[in-house]
């Protein structure tokens, strides 16, 4: 079944993330495939969610968790076949549901043949498609990515005795994008994808593309040459498919990556994220309405992409020093907890399960300006595990009810691909789909009710927004609007109860009817609108002039 | 506004703004637009320096200036919209004034400061002369850090004077206070001072503020009130105190601000002079730093 051409599909939509081995099991290997994600497809469906971004899913030696590829037109085994990948496409297209899918530009892993031919003599025909160097010296500019892992951005090969070049682990090797043959490629592998019936790509590690003595090796020019060349030829041969940025970089940075509309459609704001955190603990909007102050005017046909919470460390690459102290002290109190420059818990943990922050920092999302990714699990508030190294912590499976395996697999407790979280808090025998879905007022049906709402409205995704800053600096308050529809978000980000004065009087007239339970609140007059807060109440009103 | 109540309508708006606080400055202004500029710039370095994860705000009672002090210190607030760029902030900082009235009185202004850090749950209060010409960002640390971080009720100021500067307080109220509580309080009518929410909530409804005592050298009260009911007092070396030229008050006036308040405080603290003189009691406050006089 063919979706609907929506034009800027991406603006209404709400993304979840989900790695395809930990989200479902169908053959009791203990991994999760394709199969068994399509069997779950009728709850993401029943949640509400309109696209599915996948993690890498391709063959590798899983020391990246898939990023690290070594084959980029097929599946994983351990996931199922391409047969298998192409039943789930159908399987979701026919519920409504989207699908992007990764896709890492900027390194392979080091099995990839590519890299095995092109270390294997000076002379190889694709000796030029990595970046190869005598010396370890070049590019001193750029700095080091998995600081608590690597120790340079070049690693010896002992096979051609020379050094590679590798932004993230030393068994990535970058590609050489100065080589034609490697973009052409490139763009034969997306075309692979998208001839399959894929919606998008995101696109990994985009900054890092290119290399040039005296840079810091991230955002050169020559990057959206690329780009711009990808996006054309995307257009051309498959018009409404969607390309999203992974460009860690602040907004101003990030800009250029979405060019005149004529590059990623969408970018994430990574910078927005860590601040959502700090307001909250700070019980001050200043961080979150700073940065988007700060943040520039996109093109109308581009969307920033948001999310709370993804598969890796919750960065804090674009924060001071001051607010990075601020947030490892307040949450991320256990070294354990910190990794390469960020925080390896999930969600819940770091509002420590506290509903009322989980629902508020959610309500965020959903109603700041852009397209919001939930990250799977989120949505019934799954716990993680930081003594699981690297990042696995966070990519635990999928908790769908309190029996064997959570309900994940049927095989083996000892043979699933990561131990299962079993805590008494976060444990799958207290958190789980079935128990959740049993309970009106449980997360999950809260988050179903959320989106809803969300999609009752086209505003929340291309609406503009306007910030009103009453005195009350806990109180993070801002107009959405589209046309002639407005909508008032007042979000209490304090965990005590607030007073707060908003200045509407241009909007003098209106009534509020809050959006959750549609009742009515009173007209707006000439004096300021007092409102009154819980902690860590937020309000949707849709303003109606009746 | 609401009869008996100190604190105004606005101001009262603006206190539900900044919420609840660490810690509260407090200033007492009557047009000092010449010197408050720099005094608030001075605590806001302080604060964000010493204290910079702190909920803080400055609260300024202002005595009805017409030289724009009121907006002088508003301008010193950091918040979303208005950001400074010298320097970085976590977190808003509240710079707020109010008008309580048209009598100038001291003792008002001080009210009104107790009341908002009362109000607030400030852990901490500090109050500064809005003529502090010799005012540093330490003085923040000095003055708070005993009682945020170390429990300390009241800090009193030393300061480094001229052989015959402040004659009053160094030859009478100094000797006084010493004879009669026991203790070596170098500055019994402190310009800068701060105290604890423990002390504060006692001073909030305080007879004092009904009597001259309290309306004209409120300082004295409160440094004889901390003395008198035991709290724990720390004296902070400030340095020397230099103040912006004003004209000299005249001695009844300067009589009724300091000996006054002694002598009521006495009064009212009967019991507890009793008690000392029997007990013969002996005690000295620990000074923070040394001090030293001209």
């Amino acid at each position: 079944m063919a979706l609907p051409k929506v034009p800027l599909w991406y603006k209404d939509a709400v993304i979840y993330q989900v790695h395809v081995r930990a989200m479902y099991d169908s053959n009791g290997d203990g991994i999760g495939d394709f199969r068994g994600l399509a069997q779950k497809l009728d709850y993401l469906q029943e949640l509400g969610i309109s696209a599915i971004w996948l993690m890498p899913f391709f063959p590798s030696p899983l020391r990246d968790d898939g990023y690290d590829i070594s084959d980029y037109r097929s599946v994983h085994p351990s996931y199922g076949t391409l047969e298998d990948f192409q039943l789930f496409l159908h399987a979701a297209r026919d519920r409504g549901i989207r699908v992007v899918i990764e896709m890492v530009l900027n390194h392979t892993s080091d099995q990839h043949p590519w890299f095995q031919e092109s270390r294997s003599s000076l002379n190889n025909p694709r000796r030029d498609w990595y970046v190869w160097s005598d010396s370890d010296t070049r590019y001193r500019g750029a700095r080091i990515i998995f600081l608590d892992t690597e120790m340079s951005n070049w690693a010896w090969d002992p096979i051609s005795k020379q050094y590679y070049w590798h932004r993230f682990f030393s068994h990535q090797p970058d590609l050489n994008y100065d080589n034609p043959a490697v973009r052409e490629e490139m763009w034969n592998v997306m075309k692979f994808w998208l001839e399959m019936g894929v919606d998008g790509f995101r696109l990994d590690a985009v900054p890092y593309l290119f290399e040039r003595e005296g840079t810091n090796c991230e955002n050169l020019p020559e990057t959206h040459g690329v780009i711009k060349e990808l996006r054309r030829r995307l257009d051309e041969n498959f018009p409404g498919r969607m390309l999203l940025a992974e460009a860690n970089q602040w907004p101003a940075d990030l800009l250029p990556y979405f060019g005149k509309g004529d590059e990623f459609h969408m970018a994430f704001h990574f910078p927005l994220m860590p601040r959502m955190f700090m307001g909250l603990k700070l019980e001050d909007r200043k961080p979150i309405t700073e940065i988007l102050q700060q943040t520039p005017k996109i093109p109308d046909t581009c969307q920033w992409c948001l999310f709370l919470r993804n598969h890796d460390e919750l960065t804090l690459e674009m924060v001071t020093d001051m607010e990075r102290d601020y947030m490892y002290d307040v949450y991320a109190n256990e070294k354990a907890m910190r990794l390469n420059l960020g925080i390896r818990r999930r969600l819940a943990p770091l509002l420590d399960n506290d509903r009322r922050r989980i629902e508020l920092m959610n309500g965020l999302l959903m109603s700041l300006p852009g397209t919001p990714v939930i990250y799977y699990g989120d949505e019934i508030g799954m716990g993680d595990n930081i003594f699981l190294g690297d990042r696995n912590g966070v990519r635990t499976p999928m908790q769908w009810d309190g029996g064997w395996n959570a309900g994940f697999s049927s095989s083996d407790p000892e043979s699933l691909y990561s131990a299962l979280i079993m805590n008494p808090i976060y444990g799958y025998q207290s958190v789980n789909v079935t128990s959740q879905r049993r309970l009106q007022h449980s997360l999950l049906s809260w988050m179903r009710r959320l989106l809803q709402v969300r999609k009752s409205t086209p505003i929340f995704g291309r609406g503009s927004i306007e910030f009103l800053y009453p005195d009350n600096h806990r109180v993070l308050a801002y107009v959405r609007q589209l046309g002639e529809e407005t909508i008032l978000a007042v979000n209490n980000l304090s965990a005590s109860a607030q007073a707060v004065e908003l200045d509407l009087q241009r909007f003098k007239g209106n009534i509020l009817v809050e959006m959750f339970g549609r009742n009515i609140f009173p007209r707006i007059g000439e004096l300021p609108y007092l409102l009154t807060m819980g902690p860590y109440q937020f309000y949707w009103f849709r303003l109606r002039r009746i | 506004m609401a009869e008996d109540n100190i604190l105004s309508d606005d101001l009262l708006r603006q206190l539900i703004s900044v919420g609840e606080v660490d810690i509260l400055v407090g200033l007492h202004t009557h047009n000092h637009a010449k010197t408050i500029g720099h005094v608030v710039q001075v605590i806001r370095e302080g604060l964000l320096k010493y204290f910079p994860r702190e909920r803080v705000a400055v609260l300024n009672a202002d005595g009805g200036s017409v030289d724009g002090t009121r907006e002088l210190v508003r301008a010193a607030s950091i918040t979303d919209l208005r950001r400074e760029n010298s320097f970085y902030t976590l977190r808003t900082l509240h710079c707020i004034s109010s008008q309580y009235g048209t009598n100038v009185s001291n003792g008002t202004a001080m009210h009104i400061i107790a009341a908002a850090a009362d109000l607030l749950r400030a852990r901490a209060c500090a109050v500064i002369a809005p003529e502090s010409s010799e005012i540093r960002p330490d003085w923040m640390d000095q003055l708070l850090g005993p009682v945020y971080r170390d429990n300390a009720d009241f800090v009193a100021p030393v300061y480094r004077r001229q052989r015959f500067e402040g004659i009053l307080v160094t030859n009478l109220l100094y000797p006084v206070t010493r004879a009669l509580y026991g203790k070596s309080i170098r500055e019994p009518r402190p310009g800068e001072f701060a105290f604890s929410d423990l002390l504060g909530s006692r001073l909030v409804g305080h007879p004092m503020w009904s009597q001259d005592a309290g309306r004209l050298g409120p300082e004295v009260c409160l440094t004889l009130e901390a003395l008198a009911e035991g709290h724990r007092i720390v004296q902070a070396f400030l340095g020397p105190k230099g103040q912006a030229e004003r004209p000299a008050p005249d001695l009844v006036a300067a009589l009724r601000q300091t000996v006054g308040p002694l002598f009521w405080s006495m009064s009212v603290q009967m019991a507890w002079q009793t008690s000392i003189w029997r007990g013969c009691t002996r005690c000295s406050a620990p000074a923070r730093k040394t001090w030293s006089r001209c």
